[in-house]
């Protein structure tokens, strides 16, 4: 058990952290438009996999969204709404995998189809409110590929983690 | 990994096969080839191989049609340009024999929903 202090500290650490890395990959671009690895995901899985509640994970997130949204830029933009739309229900799909099927299929399963119902919803929102074309779906066929890939190498990393660190609160 | 991750694999590809793959197939049963020469204009289906020998201002070209795509073999043209631009398969792919009068063009029938406007 840690005492109160230790719990605050740890709470703005995994803050910190995960915003940083949400700041880090906003600033770089890749080459095709709303192409990202979310690495920022390995905390909300290693939160996951430590027995963490609901809430505490998706505060963090939309906290992480927030900072890091204000530190480049986006606050209260578009691209922010449809952040914290997409990272809420994403969160939750896992959340809800991971409660009921950890028996059965292991982090790799879940991170995959967390990320791909993430860029599902994210392409949705795009395709509701700022293009207001459903034919940009198309191009989400390759995103379909891209993120399974991209939740794999992200479920791999955070394999490293928890074998390292244990968290108990 | 754990027992049934490759049947969440699975059935994560098969979500992809069923939303993406189907509608691509219907799509391209649509096109056509169209065939502008002096005397006719040809309208043709894409997915039945043949060879072509059509007439045109000063001689005889033979056209292709094989695999869903489309190439000139023969001009009587000095520049042989027709020739080599080689297969064309995709919408709005044009081969030209100015020459001899012979154009080549493959079409969509519900070309209104792809594209934005065409300017000629």
């Amino acid at each position: 058990m840690l005492s109160q202090n230790n719990k605050i500290a740890f709470w703005s650490l995994i803050l910190i952290i995960s915003s940083l890395i949400y700041y880090i990959e906003n600033i770089i671009k890749l080459p095709i438009p709303f192409l990202r690895f979310g690495f920022s995901h390995i905390i909300t899985l290693f939160l996951i996999f430590n027995n963490f509640s609901l809430l505490e994970i998706l505060g963090i997130n939309i906290l992480k969204i927030i900072i890091g949204s204000i530190l480049s830029g986006t606050f209260f933009s578009l691209i922010f709404y449809a952040s914290i739309f997409s990272n809420f229900f994403s969160i939750l799909f896992q959340y809800l995998l991971f409660y009921y099927l950890s028996k059965f299929i292991s982090i790799y399963s879940i991170s995959s189809a967390g990320s791909i119902l993430n860029s599902f919803l994210l392409f949705t929102f795009l395709a509701i409110f700022i293009a207001k074309q459903i034919n940009i779906l198309y191009y989400y066929q390759y995103m379909y590929i891209f993120s399974f890939f991209t939740g794999l190498l992200n479920a791999f990393l955070t394999n490293l983690i928890i074998k390292k660190i244990k968290v108990k609160l | 990994m754990k027992k049934y991750d490759i049947i969440f694999f699975l059935v994560l590809f098969i979500f992809y096969v069923f939303f993406f793959l189907k509608p691509q197939k219907f799509k391209y049963s649509k096109r056509y080839v169209k065939i502008v020469s002096p005397e006719t204009t040809q309208i043709l289906k894409l997915s039945e191989d043949q060879i072509l020998t059509i007439k045109g201002k000063i001689g005889i070209s033979k056209i292709k049609i094989s695999n869903r795509s489309v190439e000139m073999l023969e001009s009587p043209c000095p520049n042989k340009l027709c020739i080599k631009t080689g297969k064309i398969y995709k919408e709005n792919q044009i081969i030209i024999c100015a020459p001899n009068g012979i154009f080549i063009t493959i079409e969509n029938e519900d070309k209104d929903k792809n594209l934005d406007a065409i300017t000629k």
